[in-house]
């Protein structure tokens, strides 16, 4: 059967995952530089080992309002992935694990969900006794540039 | 000839044919592949070009032919077939032949190609392909060309005739050197004219001495040699700081820091072109211009050889020619007028290039006539540019500035070299955009001097480290013309003009930019005010502006990084870029720091806008006013226009002394009357208090208040039609009613001599009005607030005022009675009838066409401005622009009645 790896983390009480083709590094607690003027999902830059990396709040981005569940033991955490030859950096609460799912598994997104969440998610998968949210990344970095543009 | 470009020829060319040969090969394979045909064609034709260019006739000729039969091939004249293809195979052998010895001697030998043209002339016409199937044909093998083409030719030493011989031509001519010249038929005779050969036999033959790198390649390079000087800089950072633990370190250390920027000199070096190959076409081109203007010039080209980046060479190519045809055009004469003009017949253009710094300046000169300022002013005024008053106040050099103003031509005539539709404003920009600047100096009758400064690379630039609200930023060093410090103690300070901050410097009023508030940084001092500040002085274009900073760190070499896409509409950002301690920061883009200004400069439209605020308003809240909310007196909360206030300051209010039981201030070496919202009003004995400062043009006057709430942004429709003196009208403003207070109703209160308070202009006015009839101004405006506001400062200026809400009204009593009004005053945005449209009917009727028309609006821009002069107005004066509008109308009234 055939498998992808995808990265499992999560925001809130919430699992997403996300191939794990475009990503390169996971940063613990990252700290980057604020920029003037930019969009709120945009939490700033940051140099990893020379790269440019342009940091987006998932929180934000997928529009979740719940907070994190231990927000004094974890440290914020960030999934750097190449997009177009862009580094960005997705902040999220928790990176988990890399774990195999089957395409032929995936259930479709509910039609009920947030539509700016729908729009970046491409399927439903069970981990465990979760359900994961597959996002994918062209649409969670492609439209936050269509809409810059 | 001159050697680089015969060089640079060579290698082009060399590697043409051989893209040729094996594009032949392929066709012949696959006969039916127009793309392929069309790129062999493509190929031709350049060498063709490029040769005539260079005057290279024989290779011309030859090259002619076969893109002749070439042509007729990927019409479908003549079928794909082996006999075509051989022949122009042949053909190319013979180019190669002459290449190999135009690389040795600089000339082409001396020879016949005749018969080989003759014989692809004839193919071309379709005669030898029909006549001799098989003189040139294998057979119809299934390979019927070897890879090599001149192998399916193998030399026949017998063959070797003379090239008389007309029959077989091809073979002949192809191998055969020119007979009349012994040397180069030696050469030829010793090794065959092909690709192979020449490469083998010169080693040392351009083809060998350059390689051909995938630009990608050269920029990965490029990046990771950034990243190395970055490290190498933590390192070197590291060491200073702890310089005993690390001793062992500093040689080894210093040998990287010596191999890294030496790899740094040497990878820009890779990315190096010769600025030669920007001006390449120059020559042809003004060669071909001067013979279709009947002028005659040299083109002079000096430092060819000075070199530089290649994305910069790219991005210079196209604004040189503009520039140069530029001069040819407009500004060498006809041999006549030169002859006339007591200078030499022929003009000359002089284009130099050489290293200043870590940049390239290029410097355009030409003999011929100079810029005309007499013509340009009339385009201006034409072209409604600028308004004729201010163009009359202005000296030739700023004059001389219009021809970068976007869509600005000087040539009387469009001919075909100029006129089309590129002026100097792209130049410009263009130039601007990679960091460059321009500089023009003229001198009528004398010439013109173009200087362009621009960056060697636009990889690496050398930049200011400046700290804003906490955060720092990277300022490019080019555009920074001085930097300026601001203490309490230094005479220069930044004041307010309108509550847009200014710096007087040298006698000259420098805008500045707050770029804390611009950027909506905090202020990360607590007292802001009382320390030291920074004015970094930038020039863009003609002008300069300043720009706010907190501090200045030191200047750095940085790599500039592209900004991630979704950073990119920020606007006042060019890129970023990692500093030494590995924190990445902005690079800002002062062009576009001054765009954010040209709306503040021009239009009066202060308040902390941000480029994206700015659209939003522009988009579809034309009439967003700042207004400046407080308290005073009652509870009510009041408001005044913020354009309206000079200055805000805090007074202590046992300073206050009182003349005749009226309140003043000394202010600022002077007495200044203070008021107070309303008469029941009392001050308070002691204590600080905030004043708003009115200015007019002679005198200031204070207004004390309790509080100051907040700065808004709110449109300007009043709820509620005004009941008290003093108050304009109210507004819901964050859900409170807050009274719109007439600040000149209370500057009126206490300037007793008004007169004395009003711009000279209008004094003059109001003293000769006031011995005739006043003079009338219809006012149309549909907003109440404007009516209200502006109708008592002009009825105190001393005119009539017939306010009207709608254009169409308006008008209607203009047609009724077109003697009434002296001069009218409209809004542009306004609904059924705006005031273009308004403009346009008053100056179609020829009883109110010499009625002065200005238009008052609340964005003043130059689009604005060209839009109000074609549609007839005479003036575009911003809302809140008192002393603009009042001296305008001065102006206007004071000529029209001397006329009258």
């Amino acid at each position: 059967m055939k498998t992808e790896k995808h990265v499992l983390f999560s925001i809130g009480s919430q699992m997403f995952a996300m191939s794990v083709s475009d990503v390169t590094d996971v940063l613990h607690n990252p700290v980057s530089t604020r920029i003037p003027l930019a969009a709120p999902e945009i939490v700033g830059v940051l140099n990893m080992r020379g790269y440019i990396v342009t940091v987006l709040d998932m929180r934000v981005r997928l529009n979740i309002q719940e907070d994190k569940p231990k927000p004094d033991i974890d440290t914020p955490m960030c999934i750097v992935v190449v997009f177009r030859g862009t580094r960005y950096g997705l902040m999220v609460d928790y990176v988990h694990d890399v774990v195999d799912f089957s395409a032929s598994l995936s259930a479709p997104v509910p039609p009920s969900l947030d539509p700016s969440v729908r729009s970046m998610a491409v399927g439903v998968y069970q981990h465990q006794k979760h359900l994961v949210l597959a996002l994918d990344i062209t649409k969670i970095v492609g439209i936050s540039e269509t809409l810059a543009a | 000839m001159d050697d680089g470009l015969l060089q640079d020829f060579l290698v082009e060319t060399t590697e043409s044919i051989e893209k040729i040969d094996q594009d032949l090969l392929s066709l012949e394979k696959d006969p039916n592949n127009p793309p392929l045909i069309d790129s062999i064609f493509r190929l031709m034709h350049t060498i063709k070009g490029t040769c005539g260019f260079l005057e290279l006739k024989r290779l011309a000729s030859l090259a002619h032919a076969a893109e002749t039969l070439l042509g007729k091939m990927r019409d479908g004249e003549k079928p794909i077939t082996q006999e075509p293809i051989s022949l122009i195979l042949e053909a190319m052998d013979q180019v190669k032949f002459i290449i190999a010895v135009l690389e040795e001697d600089k000339v082409e030998p001396e020879g016949d190609d005749n018969p080989l043209i003759a014989s692809l002339d004839a193919m071309s016409r379709g005669e030898i392909g029909a006549t001799e199937p098989e003189a040139y044909s294998a057979g119809p093998s299934p390979e019927p060309v070897e890879p090599s083409p001149v192998d399916s030719y193998e030399p026949d030493p017998e063959a070797v005739v003379a090239p008389e011989t007309p029959a077989p031509p091809l073979k002949v001519v192809a191998k055969t050197p020119a007979p009349e010249k012994p040397k180069s038929e030696a050469k030829s005779e010793s090794k065959k004219p092909s690709a192979e050969d020449s490469g083998e036999d010169k080693g040392g033959s351009a083809v060998d001495q350059t390689i051909r790198i995938r630009v990608d390649l050269v920029e990965s390079l490029m990046n990771l040699v950034g990243e190395l000087v970055l490290t190498r800089n933590q390192l070197l950072q590291l060491m200073r700081q702890e310089q005993d633990n690390l001793s062992v370190f500093a040689t080894p250390l210093q040998q990287l820091s010596h191999v890294t920027s030496e790899l740094q000199d040497g990878i820009v070096q890779a990315r190096m072109q010769p600025v030669g190959n920007a001006w390449k076409k120059l020559p042809r081109i003004v060669r071909d211009l001067s013979v279709e203007l009947g002028k005659k010039m040299d083109l002079i080209l000096v430092g060819e050889e000075t070199e530089l980046d290649r994305q910069v060479i790219e991005m210079i190519r196209d604004p040189l020619i503009h520039m140069v045809r530029n001069a040819a055009d407009h500004g060498v004469e006809t041999p006549a007028d030169r002859l006339a003009a007591g200078k030499p017949e022929t003009g000359q253009i002089h284009l130099q290039a050489r290293h200043e710094g870590g940049y390239i300046v290029m410097t355009l000169k030409d003999d011929g006539r100079g810029l005309n300022i007499d013509a340009i002013k009339k385009k201006v005024l034409e072209k409604g540019l600028c308004s004729p008053e201010k163009l009359a106040d202005m000296d030739d050099e700023k004059v001389q500035q219009f021809i970068f103003a976007p869509g600005f031509s000087t040539a009387a005539t469009l001919t075909s070299v100029s006129g089309r539709g590129v002026g100097m404003d792209v130049v410009c920009t263009n130039i601007e955009r990679i960091g460059g600047v321009i500089q023009m100096a003229s001198q009528q009758g004398q010439g013109s001097t173009f200087t362009i400064k621009i960056p060697l690379t636009l990889a690496i630039i050398s930049a200011m480290i400046v700290g804003i609200g906490g955060q720092r930023m990277a300022i490019p060093q080019l555009g920074v013309s001085e930097l300026v410090r601001i203490t309490p103690q230094s005479d220069h300070k930044i004041e307010f003009l309108k509550g847009a901050p200014v710096l007087r410097l040298r006698n000259k009023l420098l805008p500045l930019v707050d770029l804390r508030s611009l950027l909506h940084l905090e202020s990360d001092k607590p007292d802001a005010g009382s320390t030291t500040t920074f004015i970094v002085v930038a020039r863009v274009g003609a002008s300069h502006f300043g720009m706010i900073v907190d501090r200045v760190f030191d200047t750095e070499d940085i790599v500039v990084k592209p900004l991630a896409p979704i950073l990119q509409n920020l606007g006042v950002f060019s890129g970023n870029t990692i500093l030494g301690d590995g924190q990445v920061i902005m690079i800002l883009d002062t062009n576009g720091v001054a765009q954010t200004l040209g709306d503040t400069l021009t239009g009066q439209d202060s308040g902390p806008t941000t480029p994206a605020v700015k659209k939003t308003i522009a988009a579809n809240l034309e009439e967003q006013v700042s207004l400046l909310v407080f308290r005073a007196g009652t509870k009510t909360m009041k408001a005044i226009p913020l354009a309206m206030i000079a200055r805000l300051e805090e007074i202590d209010l046992k300073a206050l002394e009182y003349t005749t039981d009226k309140p003043v201030l000394q202010y600022r070496g002077s007495l200044i009357p203070i008021v107070t919202i309303s008469g029941d009003y009392h001050l308070p004995e002691e204590g600080i208090a905030p004043m708003l400062v009115f200015n007019t043009k002679k005198q200031s006057v204070g207004m004390i208040v309790d509080e100051i709430i907040d700065i808004v942004q709110a449109p300007m429709h009043l709820t509620l039609p005004s009941e008290g003196t003093g108050i304009l009208g109210t507004l819901i403003i964050n859900n409170q009613a807050t009274d719109i207070v007439d600040a000149y109703h209370h500057m009126h209160k206490v300037v007793n001599t008004w007169q004395d308070s009003m711009p000279m202009t209008t004094k003059g006015v109001f003293s000769s009005a006031s011995s005739k009839r006043s003079q009338r101004i219809l006012f149309v405006d549909d907003s109440a607030f404007f009516r209200n506001l502006l109708t008592p400062m002009l009825e105190t200026a001393g005119y009539t005022v017939l306010g009207f809400e709608a254009a169409a009204d308006a008008l209607r009593a203009l047609k009724s009675d077109p003697d009434t009004v002296d001069l009218i005053l409209s809004d542009i945005e306004m609904p059924e009838m705006n005031g273009f449209a308004f403009a346009k009917a008053v100056t179609e009727d020829p009883s109110l066409q010499n009625i002065p028309l200005i238009a008052f609006t609340a964005h003043v821009n130059s689009d604005m401005t060209i839009k109000a002069r074609k549609s007839g107005f005479r003036e575009c004066v911003a809302k809140f622009d008192r002393e603009g509008l009042l001296s305008h109308i001065a102006h206007f009234l004071g000529h029209h009645s001397v006329a009258a």
